[in-house]
């Protein structure tokens, strides 16, 4: 019997489930992003200098280390050598996402399951519920969000750090 | 528990200024917020998948997969209002660029009150335009193009005889020097800021670098826009032929 959880929760754009089981048992599960983007297909005869801005476009949660896995694709095909200091702002930058995505993935996704699995609360049931939850800690956690927008922003240009508001 | 809010409080000193996000600003004025607005669906945070009556809907994202349809109207069928945020799903989105799938603005399948163009849209008319929705007001999008109040722009006269030979600034060009910044299209750099909407604060524009169109074109007829750029400059032969330059966020035919 092929078990499907249709839409995912949780996760940006969609993504299924597949559920094999077999004399109740689960013989086999499967994970499978069904939406073809195409991006590996239309990039064929871009620039070179256009690739970081359209991989970039690929989500609009991880654009810095798409960006800079393009650039380093780049540097790998024509053996470049970057300087220490492009080394450390991409670092710098590297960590601005990451920060934006582990708070947003904690404080958003699973801080209310986990406060309803451990009793701290009963009635949250998004993020949304966290306002009644306790304000002051939201807006705390809106701050750290923030610091991590402001490195993005200091090191990556404005543009693509909108996606928090 | 008190620990993390510790850090939040010396964050708060260090950010304190100028803008608080948008998020941050709703929260404080939280009470007002929380009686005007409830989040119904929303998967990307919450497991809600049920599609209720409500009065705005945002939705983001073109529409690439004939299954997404029915959602699409259903959404349509219990909102009061409905509108594009981003270029993705009030253009077509950066997958217009692809020939071998569909990419369709969400206007081609249902009717929509308004768009939030923008890639990613910018933070200031995100936070101003939504506030307006809470408000239930109409929002309004300039019908500027970005030239007309680019800081580039003084002393422009588009010269016929200029021609476009790059489409970005090599990396000594961009200056960020107030004195020697100068229109790109006088410096043979393709900048689409004729035919694109402004409200992006010329973001790019200040970084240096030329706008690429994100926020999609000033009027549906975005073709004669083109058009009617392509006939004021000359492009050099390599770039003559490179793809993708105008639609890149768009399609060439949207409805809304
Ligand atoms: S073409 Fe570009 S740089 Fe020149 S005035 Fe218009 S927006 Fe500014
Ligand atoms: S300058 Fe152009 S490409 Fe850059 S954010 Fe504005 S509209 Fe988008």
């Amino acid at each position: 019997m092929l078990k499907t959880v249709e839409v995912c929760t949780r996760v940006e754009g969609h993504g299924n489930v597949n559920i094999l089981i077999q004399d109740d048992n689960v013989s086999d599960v499967n994970f499978e992003i069904s939406a073809y983007r195409g991006f590996e297909k239309f990039l064929i005869g871009k620039r070179l200098e256009d690739m970081p801005k359209l991989i970039s476009r690929i989500c609009g949660l991880c654009y810095a280390s798409q960006a800079i896995a393009s650039c380093k694709a780049i540097e790998n095909l024509y053996d470049i050598e970057i300087s220490e200091q492009s080394i450390l702002l991409r670092r710098l930058l590297l960590c601005g996402e990451l920060i934006k995505s582990n708070c947003m993935h904690f404080f958003f996704q699973s801080l209310p399951d986990l406060l309803t699995i451990f009793n701290i609360s009963q009635k949250l049931n998004s993020h949304y519920d966290l306002i009644n939850f306790n304000p002051q800690f939201l807006q705390n956690s809106l701050y750290i969000l923030t610091a991590a927008l402001h490195l993005g922003q200091t090191f990556f240009g404005v543009q693509k750090c909108s996606d928090i508001a | 528990m008190e620990k993390w809010m510790n850090i939040g409080k010396s964050f708060e000193e260090i950010l304190r200024p100028q803008s608080y996000p948008l998020a941050v600003k709703l929260v404080k004025d939280e009470s007002e917020f929380l009686e005007r607005t409830k989040i119904i669906y929303f998967p990307f945070i919450s497991d809600a998948l049920k599609i209720e009556d409500c009065d705005i809907a945002l939705i983001e994202g073109c529409i690439s997969n004939e299954k997404e349809i029915p959602l699409l109207k259903k959404i349509r069928k219990n909102a009061k209002k409905v509108y594009a945020l981003g270029s993705c799903a009030a253009f077509g989105g950066i997958l217009s660029l692809s020939n071998s799938i569909i990419a369709e603005p969400i206007s081609s399948y249902i009717e929509i009150e308004g768009i939030i163009p923008g890639c990613p849209p910018p933070i200031k008319l995100f936070g101003n335009l939504l506030i307006r929705l809470i408000e239930n007001k109409e929002i309004k999008l300039s019908e500027k193009n970005m030239c007309a109040s680019c800081p580039l722009r003084e002393g422009v006269e588009i010269n016929l005889t200029n021609e476009i030979n790059k489409i970005n600034p090599n990396l000594e060009e961009i200056n960020l020097d107030d004195e020697s910044k100068e229109c790109f299209l006088k410096r043979g750099i393709l900048c689409l800021g004729p035919i694109t909407r402004d409200g992006c604060e010329y973001k790019c524009i200040e970084y240096g670098i030329p706008c690429e169109g994100c926020m999609g074109p000033v009027s549906k007829d975005f073709t004669s826009n083109i058009i009617n750029l392509l006939s004021l400059i000359h492009f050099s032969e390599d770039i003559q032929y490179y793809k993708g330059l105008f639609y890149r966020f768009s399609r060439p035919k949207i409805k809304w």
